[in-house]
């Protein structure tokens, strides 16, 4: 009897097991591209058009989207893959402000317009990499965005400095700059526009204001939805998906967040690789970025949606701080911030 | 304290475990309850405790109910066959435990002579003697010794009625006899009311005042120790205590004093006031009061087919009238051997009759008829 | 984001024939020495030293290493910075406070499940694991949506009260995870305590009261110490889990607190750097988190070991009914019981609750409104969050993967239990405790651990489902060890000498005299191993590649976009697959082991 039952568990379980890892093995791996990228972008619908339509243009081409955390946290799978047995990875997407840092890795593919040709469409401001390891491909703003159905226009704050108004107390719900892009972004705002270390001082009049601080955007997006608190930290774009919430500009600025995607320089298809870039960068996909992603697309003369007209703000002063400054600080700022934020000192 | 059950009836589920049962236990008096396992004596017991509650009728303690009385209210000590020593305790936490319930100053621990705890645990443990082992944990002694400190820690409190469930059934036989006649001791120095419950009914006539002889659900018979043994109301009873021999017979006469009955075809007197002609009936005789070889008022001739040696002993087994008896013999009677046709004869007063309808009384004879 | 590894005893008797050979066995089991079944230890010892000790101690020595060579340096350094000490003091501290809270929750459940008979009670006691293995972030959601400044209870006080500010504050602080982790947890101080409870002799908590202790005095000086063994094992496994634990500290504590796990996490994988620096800090810190919780185990393996004692045969507990009339229902114990209740449906039940109410709800411009298209949306075959994987795959993988890593599992921990248990040798303890450690390692640790070790030659595997199921195997076996070890200690070796006596080999002897013996400990180990590997989120994400996604995983991808009600219909999905799966779990459990 115990061992008929063990028995068919093991069956079962093995079965059901083995189904799921033939049926992955069926595809071949020569002609497949694997794609390392955060999952928000999958998880937002691109992926899937871009799978598609790439695989229809070169046929026997499968494109595999390896999408298993946020941007940061690919990257860490991907570094500890090189550093063992190597990475199934032949293109990685993150964000722009890792470019020093991935650079002194060193397994990224500088590449060039000739080998890209859609890269001469990508606006000027947009190439901060001078080696183009990393190719724009989407970029947007972090501001705050507030509940029209909350807070009255006149009620709002204008600046860093009201932010921190009594008034405001537990109204802003933001994320972790440790462990979410979005959060990072908001910190590098402060300390553009309080210098370091005047931005220590900034947020410690800020803590009062903050009512939580979620790990990922989704979280914290979904709580300010919840109605926890009536201020996000999140994208000058959101009006275009619910005109109920509304872009809020502090000191007339936006944050620039920046988004690109590279070749792994181990990658046994480099030629399959750069036509993916190239793919990327085409108007045909880029004007598919705004309704999916929410993002301005990196290709200037992608067309935008009618709506984006108005529902898409664009900041007066979009501000970003110079990658180097970042990749020189970052690490000391991050820890700051836990330091002042966990301690409260 | 007088403890008393009126008209309890308690059933598990399905089961009946106690069907209408009344039981009085006197002030001081030690009652031994005996039956085969599982005829209900654990349940009343439980039920006097008071972790159960009878589905029919009362328990009187002094006249007054306990029935909405909590068990630790009820002031009762226990003792359970295997003991349930608290197995994180010592021995003289175990026996203290108790103690620390005691408030009420009409109610003094043991005697009233201990001053505070420590000495009272004291002289329990000298009562039952287990001096200087008060620091011995439960898996560190002896299952006697166990048993002892079991008996002690009930004892602490200075309950008013003491209910031992089996007590002794773990033990050797030695040490059963002698912790029986220990029981029996401290139960009389401190005069407690106590229930006495047992499957072995040896132990309950050496141990007990009175005897309630219990079969499933049902008290048989209440009485004396020799009572129950000699002139058992039932035949449940009669089988169930002692060693005996158990015929049946037909009444077939009367003789003056004495009914005639047929045993297999032979004619043995009892002195008996009733019996109806024609009635049948058990005859009793115990194995003590058969003799062979001697002169006695009843007669009957057998063969011996087997001798069993008990020390001081002989149990002689006798084919006659069709049945077996059972004979005791002295064991220095070198003169029977198996095979050896034999006399076997008992008295016409050492003959009881046992109604063989299980629960009737026997009934008055109308003027049995001469044969 | 990985979510932190959600925490934490078979046969039928048949007469023994006669056809049994009647040559001496020796029984090097029961000896000193490791004969002919010690080599019945070289399988599995290989398999965890392959798949999960060595890929450790590679990751983890580089937190002792600095140019190559041995150095304390890391260690030092954060043994040293005063915000680490206060990290790692609050880690212990919140761990603490976890467990206290988990067993205020948990012990009354063990109690009412253990005393009274109530309908669809087996039912409800597997329901009780669901908390278990939902992840962090619905957790954190339901508890928001429940808890929060603007969540239902404080909504409901505000408006009976007429209050302006909500009167609650309990998330974003420190109840609030405390408050997380007895959901999680309490369950597995409900099914251990309940375990110890049941084999435990009413007579001497009888014998007590019978001395004249009341409820409260029998319960403190007897009951309790003597399901102590149960309640410390629990105990032990709720502490390791909390002093772990990492999405529910950020997202329920609201940034403002930071654990080992915490710090670890942030190291290896935000803070990366060129210079392998933060790497080399988060393997020393995952080091120091592992030696502190490994010794919080060894610690508790030697008090357990000490209060161990033999079971006794008993009959079953007496169990009353729990709806007893109308003046039973009005006395003031059960009052103080039906109270206890509403507390925890709060805590339990309210905040799934609160995620059903939330899959059911669509905002609208006007309002807001009843509705079921979440549902239809996450079923939509090809919808395009997962990519190739449908919530049904989902749901397959996931019930695959924990059915393959059970059955792995359960030998697994049957043989470590019964080479713990008996045999008489020094470094037991130590070993026991050495096998606890995937519980007590950092997740995100043990899930680049795994990376590496089924990313390198001679087996590579990431991305197959067997790399999924061997890292749950290994993750997920000490449960059943530790649901096993106090069992089989305590059982008598008489029963077995009996069983040999009447001519049983020693394997039969095990079949049918212990196994069924245990059974309660293994199907309980075992469903909660099950439990565990549908939670687990860190190694499914590093070793998955599309297509063996899991449903936690599924939640996190819905999430992860704009479509509101969409994570909380899986998450109602999820709740509702892995109940079955308890219940059927359970039940064929019970059927095989004929309990
Ligand atoms: N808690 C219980 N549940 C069900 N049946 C019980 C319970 N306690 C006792 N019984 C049944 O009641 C009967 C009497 O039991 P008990 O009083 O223990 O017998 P004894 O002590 O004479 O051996 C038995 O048939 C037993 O099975
Ligand atoms: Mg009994």
């Amino acid at each position: 009897m115990l061992r008929r039952a063990a028995l068919v568990a093991l069956l079962i379980g093995s079965v059901l097991a083995w189904g799921t890892a033939f049926s992955l093995a069926q595809a071949g791996e020569g002609s497949k591209l694997v794609v390392y990228v955060y999952e928000s972008f999958v998880a937002w619908g691109p992926a899937k058009f871009i799978k598609t339509e790439f695989e229809k243009r070169n046929p026997g081409v499968e494109v595999e989207f390896v999408a298993t955390g946020p941007s940061r946290a690919m990257l860490a799978r991907l570094i500890n893959e090189l550093i063992t047995g190597g990475t199934p990875a032949d293109i990685f997407m993150g964000e722009i402000n890792d470019v020093p840092r991935l650079k002194k890795f060193g397994f990224l593919v500088p590449l060039s317009e000739q080998e890209i040709p859609n890269l001469k469409t990508v606006s000027k401001e947009l190439l901060l990499d001078p080696d183009m390891t990393l190719i724009p491909y989407e970029h947007g703003f972090i501001t705050l965005v507030y509940d029209s159905d909350k807070l009255k226009p006149e009620e709002l704050p204008t600046t860093f400095a009201e932010l921190t108004k009594s008034q405001y107390q537990k109204k802003l719900i933001i994320q972790n700059p440790l462990t979410s892009s979005v959060g990072h972004a908001f910190l590098f705002w402060t300390i553009y526009n309080y210098g370091d270390p005047g931005y220590l001082d900034y947020w410690r009049q800020l803590l009062p204001t903050i009512l939580t601080i979620q790990p990922g955007w989704s979280a914290a997006y979904k709580l300010f939805t919840k109605g926890e608190a009536p201020m996000v930290v999140s994208f000058s774009t959101d009006a275009c998906f619910d005109a109920r919430y509304k872009p809020l500009l502090l000191n007339n600025q936006g944050y620039r967040t920046i988004f690109g995607a590279g070749i792994v320089k181990s990658t046994d298809n480099p030629r399959l690789s750069r036509a993916f870039l190239d793919f990327l960068l085409s108007a045909e996909v880029q004007e598919k970025l705004p309704d999916t992603e929410v993002m301005f697309p990196a290709n200037s003369q992608a067309k935008l949606p009618e709506k984006w007209q108005t529902c898409a703000v664009i900041p007066p002063s979009p501000v970003m701080l110079s990658l180097d400054l970042v990749a020189e600080n970052d690490d000391r700022w991050l820890d700051e911030w836990a330091r002042l934020v966990v301690r409260g000192r | 304290m007088r403890v008393a059950l009126r008209n309890i009836t308690k059933r598990f589920g399905t089961t009946l475990a106690l069907e209408n049962i009344s039981l009085e236990v006197g002030d001081g008096e030690l009652l031994a309850l005996v039956g085969p396992s599982g005829c209900g004596k654990t349940t009343i017991l439980r039920l006097i405790a008071g972790f159960e509650t009878p589905d029919a009728g009362d328990i009187l303690f002094n006249d007054q109910s306990v029935l909405g009385v909590p068990p630790e209210r009820r002031g009762v000590g226990l003792v359970f066959q295997n003991y349930a020593l608290f197995p994180h305790m010592n021995v003289f936490q175990n026996v203290a435990y108790g103690l620390k319930f005691v408030t009420s100053p009409l109610a003094p621990p043991l005697k009233g002579e201990g001053v505070g705890g420590r000495s009272c645990v004291q002289e329990l443990l000298d009562l039952v003697g287990l001096k200087g082992l008060e620091h011995r944990m439960p898996a560190e002694l002896s299952a006697g010794q166990q048993q002892r400190v079991a008996l002690a820690r009930a004892l602490a409190p200075n309950p008013k009625v003491l209910l031992l469930d089996e007590p002794l059934s773990a033990l050797d036989a030695k040490l059963r006899e002698r912790l029986r006649l220990e029981i029996k001791k401290i139960q009389r120095s401190l005069k407690i009311t106590t229930l006495y419950v047992t499957h072995d009914q040896e132990e309950a006539l050496a141990v007990a005042d009175r005897v309630a002889v219990m079969s499933v659900a049902h008290i048989e018979q209440i009485g004396p120790p020799q009572e129950v043994y000699h002139a058992p109301a039932t035949e449940f009873v009669a089988r169930f205590i002692g060693r005996g021999n158990l015929v049946t017979g037909q009444i077939v006469g009367r003789d003056g004093e004495s009914l005639v009955i047929s045993v297999g075809g032979k004619m043995i007197r009892a002195r008996s006031a009733y019996g109806k002609l024609r009635q049948s009936v058990t005859v009793l005789v115990r194995p003590e009061r058969i003799h062979i070889n001697q002169p006695a008022e009843n007669i009957l001739m057998g063969t011996i087919r087997g001798i069993e040696f008990a020390g001081d002993t002989l149990w002689v087994h006798v084919e006659a009238a069709g049945t077996t008896l059972i004979a005791k013999a002295n064991a220095l009677d070198t003169t029977l051997h198996e095979g050896d046709i034999v006399q076997v004869g008992f008295a016409t007063s050492d003959i009881s009759l046992v109604p063989s309808d299980q629960r009737s009384p026997p009934t008055p004879s109308q003027e049995p008829s001469q044969r | 984001m990985g979510q932190a590894r959600r925490p934490g005893t078979v046969g039928s008797v048949r007469p023994f024939g006669r056809a049994f050979t009647l040559t001496p066995r020796p029984s090097p089991l029961r000896g000193r020495g490791v004969g002919g079944e010690g080599l019945l230890l070289l399988f599995p010892l290989l398999f965890l030293v392959i798949f999960f000790y060595a890929p450790l101690a590679h990751l983890l020595r580089e937190g002792l290493t600095k140019d190559g060579i041995f150095s304390l340096e890391f260690i030092r350094r954060i043994l040293t910075d005063d915000y680490f000490q206060h990290v790692i003091l609050f880690t212990l501290w919140q761990a603490f406070l976890s467990t206290l809270a988990s067993i205020a929750l948990g012990l009354p459940l063990a109690y009412i499940l253990t005393h009274y008979d109530f309908p669809l009670k087996r039912v409800i006691r597997a329901l009780t694991i669901v908390p278990f293995v939902l992840p962090a972030i619905t957790v954190a959601l339901g508890f928001a949506l429940l808890f929060g400044r603007n969540g239902y209870l404080n909504q409901f006080l505000m408006s009976l009260f007429g209050l302006s500010e909500p009167p609650l504050p309990i998330m974003y602080s420190l109840t609030g995870i405390v408050l997380a982790h007895a959901f999680y947890n309490a369950p597995i101080i409900t099914r251990t305590v309940h375990a110890a409870w049941e084999r435990l002799d009413p007579r001497y908590e009888e014998s007590a009261r019978a001395l004249g202790a009341s409820r409260f005095y029998v319960f403190k000086d007897v009951t309790l110490p003597m399901i102590l063994p149960g309640l410390l094992s629990g105990a032990a496994l709720v502490f390791i889990f909390c002093f772990l634990s990492f999405p529910i500290v950020l997202s329920v504590g609201g940034g403002r607190f930071s654990t080992i796990e915490v710090e670890v996490y942030t190291r290896v994988v935000t803070r990366l750097d060129p210079q392998f620096l933060n790497y080399k800090i988060g393997a020393a810190l995952a080091l120091i988190g592992l030696v502190l919780s490994l010794m919080m185990t060894y610690i508790y393996l030697r008090m357990q070991g000490s209060l161990a004692r033999q079971a006794e045969h008993v009959r079953p507990r007496p169990t009353v009914p729990l709806f007893a009339g109308v003046r039973d229902f009005l006395r003031p114990t059960k009052l103080l019981l039906w109270l206890y209740m509403l507390f925890s449906l709060l805590v339990f039940v309210g905040p799934m609750l609160a995620i059903v109410a939330d899959s059911l709800w669509e905002d609208t411009p006007t309002g807001g409104r009843w509705t079921l298209r979440w549902y239809s949306y996450i079923f939509t075959p090809d919808y395009e969050a997962l990519l190739g994987d449908s919530p049904l795959r989902a749901i397959l993988n996931s019930l695959s993967f924990g059915l393959g890593a059970t059955a792995i599992a359960v030998p697994l921990g049957l043989i470590f239990a019964y080479v713990i248990a008996r045999l008489r040798w020094g470094g037991r303890r130590l070993f026991d405790t050495l096998l606890m450690a995937p519980l007590a390692t950092s997740s995100i640790v043990l899930a680049f651990a795994l990376l590496r070790a089924f990313n390198a030659p001679p087996f590579r595997l990431v991305g197959t489902a067997t790399a999924v199921i061997i890292a749950h195997a290994v993750i997920i076996f000490p449960f059943i060890v530790r649901a096993l070890v106090p069992v089989l200690e305590n059982l008598d070796m008489k029963i077995v000498e009996m069983a040999r006596s009447l001519g049983a080999s020693r394997w039969r002897a095990l079949r049918e005299i212990e196994l069924p013996l245990v059974a309660t400990g293994l199907i309980a180990g075992a469903v909660f191993a099950f439990a565990l590997s549908l939670g687990e989120m860190s190694a499914t994400l590093m070793l998955a590649r599309p297509g063996l996604n899991t449903m936690p995983v599924a939640v996190y991808r819905f999430l992860s976009q704009h479509s509101l009600g969409a994570p909380s219909a899986m998450s109602v999905v999820m709740i509702v697959v892995s109940a079955l799966a308890f219940v059927v779990l359970e039940r064929l459990g019970e059927r095989a082991l004929k309990l």
